[in-house]
């Protein structure tokens, strides 16, 4: 690589970092209210429109859920200002890392990812379904 | 080398502070909330850096893709006016050919998983805002895609046209990725590629699929029947099928390859793995994967069962 191409690509790496840093300052995120039960099942049903939740269970701070379809658990956790949806086999729940304050479920396929559910001890997991 | 054979200029280098400044007049424009823009830190910075890493990507298949279109040029069938007045001919026609050149690589990029895998990083962000035009591919130069502009210089369109074609349609397509502009005279958007049109083209809503691929002149998607017009019904949500799972600049480049990969090896014969890699993207064997097809029709059957009222 030329100088001069390894000279535009550090002129172009300082105004990344300054673009990035006008985008902090600027702060526009969409915004992107804790989860309920109704904005889980919306966020589900966009996702997975032919599937009806026979349940749903919440993250204590909001920022994931839960649900029961048939043979499958419905995952949506925050990743930035949006939310990220995912689906597993509900017998794999019980594959979850428990943590100091709840479960983490870890996306090993492509598109990756993983789900913080806060999740009080006392509480079983997987969840019952009634 | 002459002139005609290697472009005197790079547009896409000379724009590159106009798109600084754009991206920044959007963001003050979303600060004054002047205008619906929203940009998320982590997200700009991954579309920035997809930016300098095409960049650098592009650099190192330059030379094979310059020298092959300068040798197929060099065994044009026509000899095209290059000078005086005729050559304003020469770069109406260029312009015609290259957009519809455009639309055939983005059709194939969008329906074909090969060139998806490519591709994809560019649909991957959950926005819409200027720093999403410049999520450009990492890839794109290794699956050959780049032998579509080839017969533009077999008809006898000089190199040095042709790069600078791609590169007025590069430049064009920056700044319709944006919210900032709703709709824009009838007209104008009946010939043009718009803000609006190419909301639709990156926006996952099943009903918007693989829509809108085109370049600078929508009229091919309305030719060839995949136009179609945004909606105040359905806003757009942005992003693919199965949006990413984190911020990691190595999946949004690499994540669909992987997933080429895994399912070879799962491929149960040589014609599931043919489809594997050059089905469309969702492709399975079974039928049942989440193609665009198979998600627009599921969709449709779904808006037509809430739109027939119930048989009593």
């Amino acid at each position: 690589m030329s100088p001069s191409f390894l000279l535009q690509l550090g002129i172009s790496a300082a105004f990344i970092a300054v673009m990035v840093a006008v985008t902090a300052v600027a702060r526009i995120p969409r915004a992107t209210p804790p989860l309920d039960d109704t904005a889980l099942r919306r966020l589900l049903a966009e996702d997975y429109p032919e599937t009806v939740p026979e349940a749903v269970w919440i993250s204590r701070d909001g920022q994931a859920g839960l649900a029961a379809s048939g043979g499958a658990a419905l995952v949506a956790y925050r990743l930035g200002d949006g939310y990220v949806t995912r689906d597993l086999p509900w017998a794999d729940l019980g594959r979850a890392r428990r943590t100091d304050r709840g479960v983490e479920l870890l996306f090993t396929g492509p598109g990756g990812g993983v789900a913080h559910l806060i999740w009080p001890s006392a509480v079983p997991w997987p969840p019952e379904r009634l | 080398m002459t002139d005609l054979e290697h472009a005197p200029i790079d547009v896409v280098t000379l724009a590159v502070p106009l798109f600084v400044l754009l991206i920044v007049l959007e963001i003050g424009l979303g600060w004054l909330k002047r205008a619906p823009v929203r940009y998320e830190t982590r997200d700009t910075a991954n579309s920035l850096l997809l930016g300098l890493g095409s960049t650098v990507a592009g650099a190192l298949t330059a030379g094979i893709v310059g020298g092959a279109t300068i040798w197929v040029w060099h065994h044009r069938i026509l000899d095209l006016p290059v000078t005086g007045w005729p050559v304003l001919g020469t770069w109406i026609a260029l312009f015609l050919l290259e957009d519809l050149t455009y639309y055939a690589f983005h059709r194939l990029s969008h329906e074909r998983r090969f060139w998806w895998a490519a591709h994809v990083n560019h649909h991957s962000s959950q926005h819409y805002n200027l720093s999403t035009a410049l999520r450009q591919t990492w890839t794109g130069g290794l699956n050959g895609s780049w032998l579509l502009w080839l017969p533009l210089a077999f008809l006898g369109f000089p190199p040095a046209m042709i790069f600078v074609q791609k590169g007025i349609s590069l430049i064009y397509q920056f700044w319709i990725h944006t919210e900032a502009v709703r709709r824009l005279p009838a007209p104008l958007e009946y010939v043009l590629n718009m803000p609006s049109h190419h909301r639709v083209h990156h926006a996952r809503n099943p009903r918007y699929l693989d829509r809108n691929y085109a370049g600078i002149l929508i009229i091919w998607d309305r030719m060839f029947g995949t136009f179609e017009a945004e909606t105040d019904d359905e806003p757009c949500r942005y992003g693919i099928v199965k949006n990413l799972g984190d911020f990691n600049i190595f999946r949004a480049v690499f994540h669909e390859w992987w997933a080429i990969a895994r399912d070879l090896v799962r491929a149960r014969s040589p014609g599931e793995a043919a489809m594997v890699v050059f089905g469309p993207p969702g492709w399975r064997a079974d039928g049942q994967g989440d193609t665009a097809k198979i998600l627009r029709a599921r969709w449709a059957a779904r808006a037509e069962g809430q739109a027939t009222p119930p048989a009593t």
